[in-house]
């Protein structure tokens, strides 16, 4: 790996792992980070609003301001002249780093969606049961009663069909 | 970093990984209790929770473990440690193989929990004092509620054939309270069965003992599922 590369990879890792520092919703050490790269941090209302939401985090600067970051590292990078971090470049997966991170810092909710989940169908498997069956298969022709176990062809006493053939 | 700081890192995160695997089914048990307390005839719904639980304690955790080994293996290399990347591996695997064999543990618990509810619901649902009279004469005939299969009896009395078949509830025990229930009592061989063929063997002879013991209708059929399990190269 070219020493460029090895900056570009070392500069992206650096603020992942501040971003992952971070006080939940970013923090003083973050907003300088964001600064540095001049990026303006999320205002206060939509903060609030994305903690409100359904996308919750545990700790941790909020994934769309980390993008932005890795945006401006990717631009800062562009002019360089080296083949291979323009391989780099033009191969991050930028989605797939953001939702990495989004992993990292959201909170460990899934066993209560387990227990919630399951709750559901906790009966579903249980209903339509049938009660036991008691019966004696008897002649249709003249009612007379199956006498043995192993009895599948005729009526013994008037010689019908016992069974109907499938 | 030096080599006794990279161990002391290392088996800080395999200590974690084992503390959140304990927190984990510990956080598990009251809600678990609940869902086995609502539980009618069926044990479905414990299959759908532990599925999310293993893929949260075994499966993730594994993984986690295999991804930091990756990390320490790099690290190892760089700090010129590479004689004990055995003894470091071996930690982690020793991690995966306990979680494994825990899960086992507390699953088959909770299946036997489970099981012991859904009898107690079964036996107060069935009436086990009721009588059963032939259809054509009204003698008494000895049926076996508990039995899983449909009989045909031929009344001492007057010589029909009766035909009797189990109310469902009771059919459905045989997987979901009798399976489990051997499986609990088969469960340290099963366990080490994982390991060790020979072991194997005598989990098949106590699971399918208990099953032999228990649904005696079906004994030649599992009998013959045990010797298949014995004999076959396939099995052993």
């Amino acid at each position: 790996m070219d020493e460029q590369t090895k900056q570009f990879n070392l500069e992206i890792d650096k603020v992942s792992g501040e971003a992952f520092l971070s006080a939940k919703g970013g923090d003083d050490n973050w907003n300088k980070v964001l600064e540095s790269y001049g990026i303006q941090p999320l205002t206060k209302d939509i903060k609030d609003a994305l903690l409100n939401s359904e996308m919750k985090i545990a700790k941790g600067a909020f994934p769309i301001e980390l993008r932005k970051v890795y945006e401006k590292i990717i631009e800062k990078h562009s002019a360089t002249n080296s083949a291979e971090l323009k391989n780099v470049l033009n191969s991050f997966d930028m989605d797939g780093k953001v939702k990495a991170y989004f992993q990292k810092i959201k909170p460990f909710g899934g066993m209560s969606d387990i227990f919630k989940n399951a709750s559901t169908t906790m009966t579903k498997y249980s209903q339509g049961m049938q009660k036991e069956k008691h019966s004696t298969m008897k002649c249709k022709n003249c009612g007379a009663p199956r006498l043995e176990e192993m009895q599948y062809d005729d009526c013994l006493f008037c010689g019908s069909k016992l069974f109907e053939p499938v | 970093m030096a080599s006794e700081q990279l161990t002391a890192r290392w088996d800080g995160f395999l200590n974690k990984l084992k503390e959140r695997f304990n927190e984990i089914l510990g956080q598990a048990e009251n809600p678990m209790d609940n869902i086995i307390t609502g539980l009618q005839y069926d044990t479905v719904t414990i299959h759908n929770v532990l599925t999310g639980l293993k893929n949260q304690t075994v499966e993730q955790l594994t993984q986690k473990a295999q991804d930091g080994w990756s990390k320490m293996q790099m690290e190892l290399l760089k700090s010129l440690s590479v004689f004990s990347q055995g003894t470091e591996y071996n930690k982690m695997m020793a991690l995966i193989e306990w979680m494994a064999d825990e899960f086992t543990r507390f699953e088959v618990r909770i299946y036997a929990k489970a099981a012991r509810k859904v009898l107690e619901n079964v036996k107060a649902h069935i009436d086990e004092k009721k009588m059963h009279r032939c259809t054509q004469c009204g003698a008494e005939l000895p049926i076996k509620i508990f039995s899983f299969v449909a009989v045909n009896l031929k009344c001492d009395s007057c010589g029909s054939v009766n035909t009797y078949q189990p109310d469902d509830r009771i059919r459905a025990m045989e997987y979901y309270v009798i399976n489990h229930l051997a499986e609990e009592s088969a469960l340290e061989e099963k366990i080490k069965g994982q390991k060790d063929k020979s072991a194997q063997k005598e989990y098949y002879r106590k699971y399918y003992g208990y099953l032999m013991n228990n649904v005696p209708d079906k004994k030649d059929f599992y009998n013959r599922d045990l010797e298949e399990r014995l004999n076959n190269p396939f099995f052993s």
